[in-house]
């Protein structure tokens, strides 16, 4: 993400010593990362406080500031902070767990308190388990950003109820809070809070002065007041966050110029241009030669109509971020220029064949091997984006393209959200919504936040296309703005239009469609399993003998027709003398 | 850089019949708009009307057209180009009928104030355009647009006389003028069935606010009110032409009634672009976002002397002919459709001009070359040979025209991001134009009435050349097909 600014000021300081103590089990850690990391991760501290009583309380806490420390960084720059460090969270305490799984009492394995602060763009994501605490200085008031997860047992004695390494299971305390400009975050383990107040922390930072000074100051006046534990303790301070100044924001996204209208022949950055696919008022796409070894690729360029747009040019360069990240043979490639660009454009590969769309024009009725076929492609595709929290927002056929050997591609990222860029803060506003209309899920057009679901939706759509020649709902899907309208559809199963589509593929597609995301498949490979394997609930009901159906209900209604038979008879035979 | 060339007879991309359904819808909206004006001759006679009555009729035909842009353009926001573009063709087609079938002349004058509502049609076919058009193609297609479009007014005079003499009777020039509603009605209909808002599959209409434009100083900020005056001046100046005092068309208490109304409406306006800039002017703009709305009334100004004396000139030139020449309606309508038949030309040629030659240059020259035009116009009397007196009126024309395509080449280059709202102001600019150009007819005569079109021209000369050429980078194309970046200062 290096078209986004990485100029945020941070002052930290830190300090961790035994104590009283023979060894110092407490383990403290940042790392402030430059360049584009800098932007899509953000800085981070972490504080762990390795339980004494444990065998191996230093080698826990050591392991989870170095594994934080390390492994955050390593996640997919597309993955939010949330998701990053839950992850690398949840891995760490099941090692953590293993580990000390052949102690007989869970806690003496390896088990450690973890406060962990991420400082990306305008925002502190916090997550915190034990005892150690994240506090907030702002405006002289400090207070406290996270709860002990202990219990007090005795005057002296308290008990970790939640720790990492105790348990497989691992409850994290996450939260967010904003960032302002001369925010203190201060970190510390017990053997600091325990023994100095509220106050007399408040007081060392109200001084204010070098970061690493105050820390050491705060540590050595713990240890004077009687602390019998180890004591460290993290500063960070918060000078300056970046894309504040809008000047600065703008001159990097609009450091590539656009390139003026191309055509046959011309040549830009060394590859030439062979002809052009496709011109829409959004953007240009040409088939381009490299003039040194003959390869070709296909060329993206920004619509001069938007050259003053950030919004625009922001998500055009996201869009050749997001197709390098993401490698799987479903989705398009984005080539890295082998020289220098000195304009704005992307290079994807290219692919030699139909779109789904133009497939579809010549295939009207397509075999249900080729739907599924095709249908599970987009989907491993589609899967590969979601693993790395991106949701492509605009799957349709025009965006599907076809290769000689029937391969499908997903094309064209500019519609992506991506959970870890949509953190960053911009001074302009994004677009939202920027789908197809015939495809998009409702919640899209409802103005409500897309899921991996609502890519589902769109894919569903596309399957019914495929199956019958024609859009579910009639089509009039396009012409719904309101709840209400979406409430009035009628669905058509696809088996009605196409007979040779079976009953129980249809209970997949239709249950995709739904207006609840909540109702449909969250995941695309439950999609797929439904529709490459008969799911008994699809059965069509009518089909089935009532016995089969409910055969509970079968007998008991055989038990009271007889009832009344018998009582019938009793009453006639009675009549009768 | 590659000559943008559009493929127009390739009917079988969407893209090129939606530019032809565009045109034609605008060229019908533009004949039913001037379709009084060949006719004139006609209604003057079946209601006995004096001279002033008619340059009354003339001024309310283009009053209207001031608010209806603004409404327009809200509407299609919200509603898409197909919808509102069929409910105009269709609503004036009514219009227009009703017109047809006055019988009084305070029925002629209130149909002719509400056929105002048809010459808002521009901004839509604009914005149906644009989300049609790729970035090197946008500036020919409205090119074509505007000025194929604008050539219903010389179809209206070239056909309509011969149409009400072939229906004959007293009564013939209204079922020609109604004949231009039935078409329009029907069109609607085509229209709306033939046209979609977006290319398939392509995102949503997204709706661009029209409230009111961002500048990005506080000066600029005084200067685009200031600016709006002109607007509200405009229509005073109207009011006050039909009120008891002048033409009588409005009493007393109905005038006073719209002075209230154009005051309130002024303040609305005033608030909201208030509103609109006072939030972001609190911040230091980035670079990037910053122009001078110094650009914005220069083009205001240019249109207002191209296309604001273009609509004055259109309605009144047949009757000119008439009057000066003494000649029959249909011969002297085919002459004067001699003026807006260099549209078809003149227009996208225009635009294409100032591409090759700079901006500034051809603005002016264009402009020095329709003050002359206007200027000989002032001169032609009963005595000019006719073929040069026809010859005049076109050669100025084409400068008048070819102004109008240098305008709006220019208009997205001032900042891209607004050309929606910089293209209504100037489109507004030009309706103001036509009802200060009519109103200052309505007092002197016709040699008058040129003589005044020379010298705003001549002003307006003088403003342009405070226009700054556009900036930035610059491709160029070197002889082997190499693209490369020069700087331009």
């Amino acid at each position: 993400m290096n078209h986004l600014p990485d100029n945020m000021g941070l002052r930290v300081g830190q300090a961790s010593i035994a104590g009283v103590k023979p060894v110092n089990e407490d383990a403290i850690g940042i790392r402030i990362p430059s360049g584009g990391m800098a932007v899509s991760k953000g800085a981070a501290a972490v504080i762990a406080d390795g339980v004494s009583a444990a065998e191996a309380g230093k080698e826990a806490s050591e392991t989870c500031v170095h594994s934080v420390l390390n492994d955050y960084f390593s996640t997919p720059d597309s993955w939010s902070v949330r998701k990053s460090v839950q992850q690398v969270l949840a891995a760490l305490n099941r090692w953590l767990y293993a580990q000390g799984s052949h102690f007989a009492q869970a806690e003496r394995g390896y088990v450690s308190t973890l406060s962990v602060a991420i400082f990306k763009s305008h925002t502190a994501y916090l997550f915190h388990v034990g005892d150690t605490r994240i506090y907030r200085y702002r405006d002289g008031v400090l207070e406290p950003l996270t709860r002990d997860h202990a219990t007090r047992i005795s005057e002296s004695q308290t008990y970790l109820t939640r720790a990492m390494g105790l348990d497989v299971r691992l409850e994290i305390d996450c939260s967010t809070v904003d960032l302002c400009v001369g925010d203190v975050f201060f970190l510390s383990s017990d053997g600091l809070h325990d023994v100095l107040s509220d106050v007399e922390i408040s007081a060392v930072l109200q001084q204010g002065g070098d970061e690493g000074v105050m820390c050491q100051s705060l540590v050595n006046q713990a240890l004077q007041a009687g602390s019998t534990d180890n004591i460290s303790c993290q500063l960070v301070r918060i000078d300056q966050l970046p894309a504040e100044h809008a000047d600065d924001f703008y001159r990097k996204l609009t450091e590539l110029p656009f390139p003026p209208p191309l055509k046959a022949g011309l040549s830009v950055d060394g590859y030439r241009v062979l002809r052009e696919i496709h011109a829409s008022a959004r953007s240009q796409l040409y088939v381009v030669e490299d003039e040194t070894d003959g390869k070709r690729y296909c060329m993206k360029t920004p619509s001069a109509n938007f050259d003053d747009d950030p919004a625009y040019i922001e998500r055009f360069i996201m869009e050749g971020w997001i197709g390098r990240r993401v490698h799987n043979a479903h989705v398009a490639k984005v080539i890295e220029p082998s020289r220098p660009r000195t304009f704005l454009y992307y290079l994807t590969e290219y692919v030699n064949g139909p779109t789904l769309e133009q497939w579809m024009r010549e295939n009207p009725r397509a075999s249900l091997d080729q739907v599924i076929y095709i249908t599970d492609q987009i989907a491993q595709g589609l899967r590969a984006l979601h693993r790395r929290e991106i949701l492509h927002q605009d799957i349709k056929p025009a965006n599907i393209m076809l290769t000689r050997d029937g391969e499908a591609k997903i094309v064209d990222f500019g519609s992506c959200h991506v959970a870890g860029a949509a953190e960053i803060v911009t001074p302009f506003q994004r677009d939202v919504a920027l789908g197809t209309v015939t495809y998009s899920a409702p919640e899209y057009t409802l103005r409500l936040p897309g899921t991996p679901a609502s890519d589902v939706f769109s894919l569903a759509v596309m399957a019914y296309q495929m199956l019958t020649g024609q859009l579910p709902f009639d089509g009039k899907l396009e012409q719904c703005r309101h709840r209400e309208q979406y409430l009035a559809l009628r669905y058509t199963p696809s088996y009605e239009i196409n007979p040779l589509v079976p009953v129980w593929m249809d209970g997949p597609i239709r249950r995709c469609l739904r207006l609840d995301p909540a109702a449909r498949y969250q995941e695309v490979s439950e999609f797929i399993y439904d529709m490459t394997h008969p799911n008994p609930k699809y059965h069509r009901p009518f089909q089935r003998a009532h016995i089969d159906k409910d055969p509970l209900m079968f007998w008991k209604r055989c038990v009271v027709i007889l009832l009344l038979v018998q009582c019938a008879l009793v009453v006639a035979l009675l009549h009768d003398t | 850089m590659s000559t943008p060339i559009l493929p127009i007879t390739h009917l079988k991309d969407p893209s090129i019949r939606t530019l032809h359904f565009a045109w034609f819808a605008f060229f019908l909206s533009f004949a039913l708009w001037f379709s009084h004006a060949p006719l004139l001759m006609h209604i003057k006679e079946a209601f006995d009307l004096s001279t002033q009555q008619i340059k009354a009729l003339l001024i309310l035909n283009v009053a209207m057209t001031i608010p209806c842009r603004i409404v327009v353009g809200m509407l299609v926001d919200k509603f898409g180009p197909r919808l509102i573009y069929s409910l105009l063709l269709a609503v004036s087609g009514v219009l227009c009928w009703c017109f047809a079938l006055s019988t009084s002349y305070e029925q002629l004058a209130l149909f002719r104030f509400l056929m105002g509502f048809a010459g808002a049609g521009f901004v839509i076919g604009i914005r149906l355009v644009g989300e049609w058009f790729p970035a090197r193609q946008v500036g020919l297609a409205e090119g074509i647009y505007g000025g194929w479009g604008n050539f219903g007014s010389a179809a209206a005079a070239m056909t309509l006389p011969t149409l009400a003499l072939l229906f004959g009777g007293d009564n013939g020039w209204r079922y020609a003028i109604a004949s231009t509603g039935v078409v329009a009605f029907l069109y609607s209909m085509v229209f709306y069935r033939h046209v979609r808002n977006t290319p398939k599959g392509s995102t949503y209409f997204k709706p661009k606010r029209s409230r009111g434009l961002e500048v990005t100083s506080q000066r600029d900020l005084y200067f685009y009110l200031a600016m709006n005056v002109p607007m509200y001046l405009a229509l005073a100046v109207l009011v006050w032409k039909l009120s008891p005092g002048n033409l009588g068309l409005l009493s007393d208490m109905a005038a006073y009634a719209f002075y209230a109304v154009l005051g309130l409406l002024f303040a609305v306006q005033t608030h909201q672009i208030l509103h609109v800039n006072s939030d972001h002017l609190k911040e230091p703009i980035p670079a990037l976002q910053q122009y001078k709305f110094k650009q914005v009334a220069i083009l205001c100004w240019a249109y207002f002397v191209t296309f604001g004396s273009e609509l004055a000139v259109v309605s009144m030139l047949p009757l000119f002919f008439v009057e000066t020449f003494s000649l029959n309606a249909v011969y002297a309508g085919l002459l004067a459709s001699g003026f807006a038949f260099m549209n078809l030309v003149a227009r996208p040629g225009g635009g294409w001009i100032s591409d090759k030659f700079g901006r500034r240059k051809t603005l002016s020259i264009l402009i020095m070359g329709l003050s002359v035009g206007y200027f000989i116009l002032s001169q032609i009397t009963s005595q000019w040979w006719l073929p040069a007196a026809v010859v005049a009126t076109m050669a100025c024309s084409f400068f008048v025209q070819a102004g109008e395509g240098a305008v709006f080449a220019m208009v997205p280059l001032v900042r891209r991001r607004m050309t929606g709202q910089i293209a209504g102001m100037t489109g507004a600019y030009g309706n103001v134009g036509g009802v200060v150009f009519l109103t200052v007819l309505s007092f002197v005569s016709n040699a008058q009435f040129f003589l005044v079109i020379a010298v705003f021209a001549l002003v307006c000369l003088l403003l342009v050349q405070f226009l700054d050429e556009p900036e930035g980078h610059m491709a160029e194309v070197l002889p082997d097909g190499t693209v490369q970046l020069i700087e331009v200062r």
